[in-house]
């Protein structure tokens, strides 16, 4: 017979080595990138952050380098913004996890409800920046006296519409928003608003609720929410329930910050269709103040930077981005606000319902509030 | 005699290896992180704590929804998946292996994904409302399907039809079509020949993806934290409130009661599918029919059938395709998602697809070397072992992620300084949230190898080495590859525990999305999940394509 | 090529069965066939021969070496199964071949024993395929290809054959007999079938609830079983039980019931024994004397050649084969009716022992 060629036996000795050439490119491309991110400078100063911490600008991109360029050629440092993909409740847990062994060097979010726990604090070492006075005073102390955090930015929480879909015209009461108001089927129907669980202005609404049934009004704060829990629509953060009141032609009211027509100008170039209705009572507007603060990680591997970090951080060069950037009030009060700031709610519009409820008061009940709002919301 | 003896003794060291090292890796870097987690919690006062926690009329709501929620989307998830497997099997009609492999995809989709995709269809506002709002000249909202205990279940119905489907059809296949014409032959009526014949056969294999399907779905959390409205928790949501409130005790103690639950779950799971294979009669032909055969009637519910499941599972997927090439501010069709991903550069750009695909074949290969020892340590003899192997193995199916990650954060990352750039824990985390799967479809090929076949290799003069790359790998093969995809498919989805640990370094393709999400780009977000639903649809055809060229492998 | 020693070998189920003690030797070259019913522990043995269990007592020698510390692989065995077991993701070559690569022989000499084998074995044209387009004979041909690549010292045969038809049966067991003869490899064959037994071995090693009973050449225990089992087993011989009356020399009366017969043998007058007539030795007639010893016809049966007649004696099956044609049609036209048989003494024997 013509000889055949017969197939060669396929050696697993080569597929065993294509699995392992696959390993190790994986590995080395993992081991090159982390090499190429390592430090070109030999000091790194880690930021932890939020994840849209100054991405609402025009050029989200490249605002870190315009941003903090110049404080990494004064200090031959490199300062890395690390946006960890959660809130300021997430950092802080992370922040907890890794209390053993810190990499992060400041923090930037921890806001003057979150500052109350105290896990946050455990975390943090209180440090008074020689330009604390660039920062209004009032600020200052409504975040955290001891200076645990201090004020990077604030804003003002309270409800907003689209003035197509309803205004002072088709619903008169906008004008004086209460939350007897709110609780009418026909607006509770059509409100959105953040789980205070997940959401940091879900949980400004909450406390801005406490505030004023219980302070203005005297009455229970929980009779509203059980009046109201099964017509407004509850989502676990702000882009979620940003979302529905965009997507959802029922829901035409949102739990949202009082800079938001300014947004909406800035990005549409006209005057905004988005508006504000502060809680009114009594001739007075009200909305919450919430306050973002900065801070030192307690044994943070590179302290003295990081203390120069957050002073940098209160100067115009940081200051004067955030109004566009992030779309909050900066805390330094010498920075020029962009135009569209006009037609944003100013703190000078309002009185903070912060001032009903003081710091102990949130810090001695904020779980018990949570855990009856809980019980409320899954109630049958 | 000498060097034989020295060999036999390097062999037993080294057969002991291959068992012990893959169990104390798991227990490293699975059970001590997690025992870190939940017993650091409840140490100072297990009892108060425990009756606290369970006297809060919360915990007990959260209890019942989250078992009365289950329960029902396996129920329903079982019902619509039943004819689904049975019209897989048993019709022939072009692309069928293209539909099997596409049917999959919603299984390995993260979950915030799913969610948008199903508001979009199900909500209010979304594509049905739209219709019926045209429909009936409406200008007010008609219908929302996608809020409270039915958007739920209604979501997790489109998240676990292809697992019924797939499980049940594997089994339905290997029913003899003797067995069914013989049922015929002797008068059986329709129902009779269900009932006798065809129950008896899927009856485990339903039971198994129902046990599996319970346990996902009692599990369920980005769902339920999106389309439950803060009105309906399960254990999990709650176990998430409270960790992010510090409450580390009541986390604790509620992550234990789900693990107990979820580890009784998986037990019976494992006991089910390991009966199942007994006796069944593998048949490399089936009973099939052509479309064409079918009387009107038949044709009709069959339509009927398919139309209500394109609306249920490809809805969804369809509005995913949209989202990645509409912009919905703009108005307009684009390709901004796909550019803006490809193109180079930090933040976002073509990092998260390379971290993406670079994670989860380490986590790949790991999930099958270790899923390879541990199917191998199921047959051991030495006592204890095999029962050891399988409940490590099925340990992550039974411990949240997230559990999971904070352990592995508490335990390994911080301890060993590996938080400044963590990707070796993430690829942990994800080889441990694949390897369940892994495991699991290695030690089915392991099972099906005819002992005879080894005992010739050896009698052939074999060394063992020789036999375990030339006749047994080569036979695990098709399982290999199998547990291969599923175990990458996990990985490349998998977002809660990576999220956790990540730097934005480490950002994968899961939380590129949600962090698109998060800041409004719809376009980036939809186009980045499409790539990681493209990727696990290629895959899947990889399986199909293997496991019909391996069918007439054994005669 | 090799003599192998069984030396009391025993294995102890969990169930508490077990098998053994079994001492057998099988020479070199021999083909030695064990044969028994399913459960009387050949294939247990076998697999203890072939290094795949391990004897609890007893000892196995290969050459006078003790080979029980010594792994299957190093034992220089050639194995076939019932199944074939042929490697489903190889080629026919691949799988003939496996040995020889194992082993690190050169892919010429490899070439070269696996068409030598192929030649021998005819399926030079199977070559390529794959196995599942290989034929349930072809596969068997396959496996025995396989299983002398190496050359073994001995080869194992595990009832190759009992998943063919009778017609391939037949004719690989004569190819593996003269496979067997030209090679001179030592063969050790498992079967439950006393007709492929008789048709291939040198010797054959009856078994029974794990124990050996009997080993001999073919025809000797075809010819004189010492056991009702052997005798109904390998002949389906017919055992009759009774007491002795009369005993001188090598021939004894016994009596079955109310009638006596002359056999073989010598036992002490007064003993119960057995005795068996294979059933071509026993003579049948229509003709019904008194005398004579009769029973009823239950049924008639063709065989390739001749008939098997089915009696019932004193609440016994006597069965009785013949190729008298008369004879059968007459029975056949009158089923039922009575017939008295008779044998020689030469032909029927005292069985040793009880069983």
């Amino acid at each position: 017979m013509s000889s055949p060629s017969y197939p060669r036996r396929r050696d697993p000795a080569k597929i065993a080595g294509a699995v392992i050439i696959v390993a190790i490119l994986a590995v080395a491309s993992l081991l090159i990138v982390d090499w190429m991110g390592r430090e070109t400078e030999p000091v790194v100063l880690r930021v932890y952050t939020y994840d849209s911490f100054m991405v609402w600008g025009d050029d989200p991109a490249t605002i870190d380098n315009r941003t903090f360029d110049a404080f990494e050629e004064q200090y031959g440092v490199e300062v890395r913004i690390e946006r960890l993909t959660t809130d300021a409740n997430g950092i802080v847990s992370r922040l907890v996890a890794e209390a053993a062994n810190p990499v992060a060097d400041v923090v930037i979010g921890i806001d003057n409800i979150l500052i109350l726990q105290e896990e946050a604090k455990s975390v943090l070492t209180p440090f008074t920046p020689s330009n604390l006075n660039l920062i209004n005073d009032t600020l200052v102390n409504l975040l955290d006296p001891q200076h645990h955090v201090v004020p990077f930015d604030f804003g003002l929480v309270t409800v907003i519409f689209d003035s197509i879909e309803i205004n002072a015209t088709t619903n008169p009461e906008l004008d004086a928003l209460t939350f007897s108001d709110l609780a009418t089927p026909e607006l509770a129907s059509a409100l959105v608003t953040e789980n205070p669980f997940f959401s940091s202005p879900g949980l400004a609404f909450l406390l801005s609720e406490i505030a004023f049934q219980e302070k203005l009004l005297g009455q229970d704060w929980e009779d509203w929410w059980s009046a109201v829990k099964d017509d407004i629509n509850i989502q676990p953060g702000w882009s979620e329930a940003w979302e529905v009141w965009d997507l959802d032609p029922e829901r035409k009211l949102l739990v949202s910050y009082g800079t938001d027509p300014a947004y909406s100008s800035w990005w549409s170039g006209e005057a905004p269709t988005t508006s504000v209705a502060p809680y009114h009572h009594d001739g007075n507007d009200y909305a919450w103040l919430q306050i973002e603060g900065i801070g030192l990680v307690k044994n943070g591997p590179n302290p003295t930077i990081a203390r120069a970090f957050i002073e940098y951080c209160l100067t115009s060069a940081v200051q004067e981005n955030i109004a566009t950037n992030q779309w909050m009030f900066p805390a330094n009060m010498d920075v020029t606000l962009h135009p569209a700031f006009d037609y944003a709610l100013h703190p000078d519009d309002v009185s903070p319902l912060n001032d009903l409820l003081s710091a102990a008061e949130i810090a001695a009940n904020l779980t018990t509030w949570l855990d009856e709002w809980e019980n409320i919301i899954t109630s049958w | 005699m000498e060097k034989r003896v020295k060999g036999h003794i390097t062999e037993r060291i080294g057969s002991l290896l291959v068992i012990v090292v893959p169990i104390v890796i798991l227990l490293i870097f699975l059970v001590y992180p997690v025992i870190v987690v939940l017993i650091g919690g409840i140490i100072s006062d297990p009892f108060t704590i425990l009756v606290d926690t369970f006297s809060s009329q919360v915990t007990q709501r959260t209890l019942w929804f989250t078992l009365g929620q289950a329960g029902l989307s396996t129920l329903l998830s079982v019902l619509v998946g039943l004819p689904g497997a049975y019209f897989l099997t048993r019709f022939r009609f072009r692309g069928r292996s293209l539909l099997r492999a596409l049917i999959l995809v919603p299984f390995v989709l993260p979950p915030i994904v799913v969610v948008v995709g199903f508001l979009r269809v199900f909500g209010s506002g979304g594509l049905i409302d739209a219709a019926l709002m045209t429909l009936l000249n409406a200008s007010e909202s008609v219908v929302n399907l996608s809020s409270g205990i039915l958007g739920i279940v209604l979501a997790h119905v489109f998240y676990n039809i292809p697992l019924v489907i797939l499980m049940v059809s594997a089994s339905l296949e290997r029913l003899s079509p003797e067995v069914e014409e013989s049922a015929e032959i002797l008068g059986a009526s329709v129902t009779q020949k269900f009932v006798r014949i065809v129950a008896p056969q899927i009856k485990s294999s339903v039971a198994a993806s129902s046990i599996l399907i319970f346990m996902f779905c009692f599990m369920s959390f980005p769902i339920v934290l999106a389309l439950g409205e803060g009105r309906l928790m399960t254990l999990e949501v709650q176990i998430w409130n409270a960790f992010r409130y510090f409450e580390y005790d009541e986390a604790s103690i509620l992550a234990l009661t789900q693990v107990v639950i979820t580890l009784a779950l998986a037990y019976s799971y494992v006991k089910l599918t390991r009966t199942s294979d007994d006796g069944a009669v593998i048949t490399s032909y089936m009973k099939t029919r052509e479309l064409a055969e079918l009387a009107n009637r038949e044709r009709i519910l069959v339509a009927i059938y398919v139309a209500s499941l394109m609306v249920l599972v490809a809805g969804p997927f369809i509005a995913i395709v949209q989202a990645a090439v509409f912009d919905p501010f703009a108005g307009e069709y684009t390709f901004r998602g796909f550019t803006n991903l490809l193109a180079p550069g930090t933040g976002g750009g073509l990092l998260p697809l390379l971290n993406s695909l670079s994670y989860s074949l380490l986590a790949t290969i790991l999930a099958v070397v270790l899923g390879l020892s541990l199917a191998y340590s199921h047959k051991s003899r030495v006592r204890a072992v095999p029962s050891l192997a399988s409940s490590l193995t099925l340990l992550p199916l039974g411990v949240s992620a997230i559990t999971v990650a904070y352990g592995l954060m508490l335990a390994i990352t911080v301890p060993l300084g590996l938080n400044t750039n963590p990707w070796m824990v993430i690829v942990v985390a994800q080889t441990i949230i694949g390897l369940p799967f892994s495991t699991r479809a290695i030690e089915i090929a392991l099972q099906n190898i005819d002992p005879e076949i080894l005992d010739q290799a050896d009698s052939l003069g074999a060394s063992r080495l020789q036999r375990l790359l030339y006749v047994e790998f080569p036979l695990l093969a098709p399982g290999i590859l199998v547990g291969a995809v599923f175990a990458f498919a996990m990985a490349i989805g998998e977002m809660s525990a990576t999220l956790f640990i990540a730097l934005p370094q480490n950002t994968t393709l899961s939380i590129a999305i949600y962090q698109f999400l998060g800041v409004r780009k719809f376009v980036e977000a939809g186009a980045s999940a499409l790539i990681v639903a493209a990727i696990c649809f290629i895959a899947f055809l990889v399986i199909e394509r293997f496991s019909e060229t391996a069918q007439g492998g054994t005669p | 090529m090799v003599r192998v020693e069984l030396d009391g070998m025993k294995r102890v189920f969990k169930d508490g069965t077990f098998v053994g003690p079994i001492s057998l030797t099988v020479e070199d070259g021999e083909l030695l066939t064990m044969l028994g019913p399913s459960g009387s522990g050949k294939t247990t043995t076998l697999r203890m021969i072939a290094g795949f269990i391990q004897p609890l007592e007893g000892s196995i020698r290969f050459d006078g070496i003790d080979v029980q510390a010594v792994p299957p692989r190093e034992r220089g065995i050639g194995m076939v199964f019932q199944s074939a077991a042929l490697f489903p993701h190889m080629t026919v070559y691949q799988n003939i071949a496996f040995g020889p690569e194992m082993a690190g022989w050169s892919q010429s000499e490899t070439v070269e024993r696996v068409e030598e084998l192929s030649e021998i074995l005819r399926i030079q044209r199977l070559l390529m395929r794959r196995t599942n387009e290989v034929s349930g004979g072809e596969a068997q041909r396959v496996a025995l290809a396989r299983a002398l690549a190496l050359r073994p010292r001995l080869l194992l045969l595990d009832e190759p054959l009992s998943a063919l038809d009778p017609q391939l049966r037949e004719r690989l067991q004569m190819e593996i007999k003269e496979v067997q003869k030209t090679l001179g490899v030592t063969t050790i064959y498992v079967t439950h079938s006393q007709d492929e037994a008789f048709a291939i071995s040198d010797r054959i090693a009856v078994l029974n609830e794990g124990v050996v009973v009997q080993i001999g050449e073919p025809q000797d225990l075809y010819d004189s079983p010492r056991s009702a089992f052997v005798a109904r087993f390998l002949g389906s011989g017919n055992v009759f039980s009774g007491v002795v009356e009369e005993s001188s020399g090598n021939t004894a009366t016994v009596r079955v019931g109310g009638h006596l017969f002359r056999v073989t043998g010598s036992a002490p007058v007064g003993m119960e024994v057995s005795f068996t007539v294979k059933p071509e030795d026993v003579v049948l007639s229509t003709e019904v004397s008194v005398k004579g010893i009769r029973g009823r016809v239950l049924g008639v049966v063709p065989q390739t050649g001749s008939f098997r007649i089915k009696l019932s004696f004193e609440g016994q099956d006597v069965v009785v084969e013949t190729n008298d044609d008369r004879l059968v049609e007459e029975l056949l036209e009158s089923t039922g009716i009575t017939v008295s048989f008779s044998f020689s003494e030469t032909n029927a024997h005292l069985l040793n022992h009880q069983v």
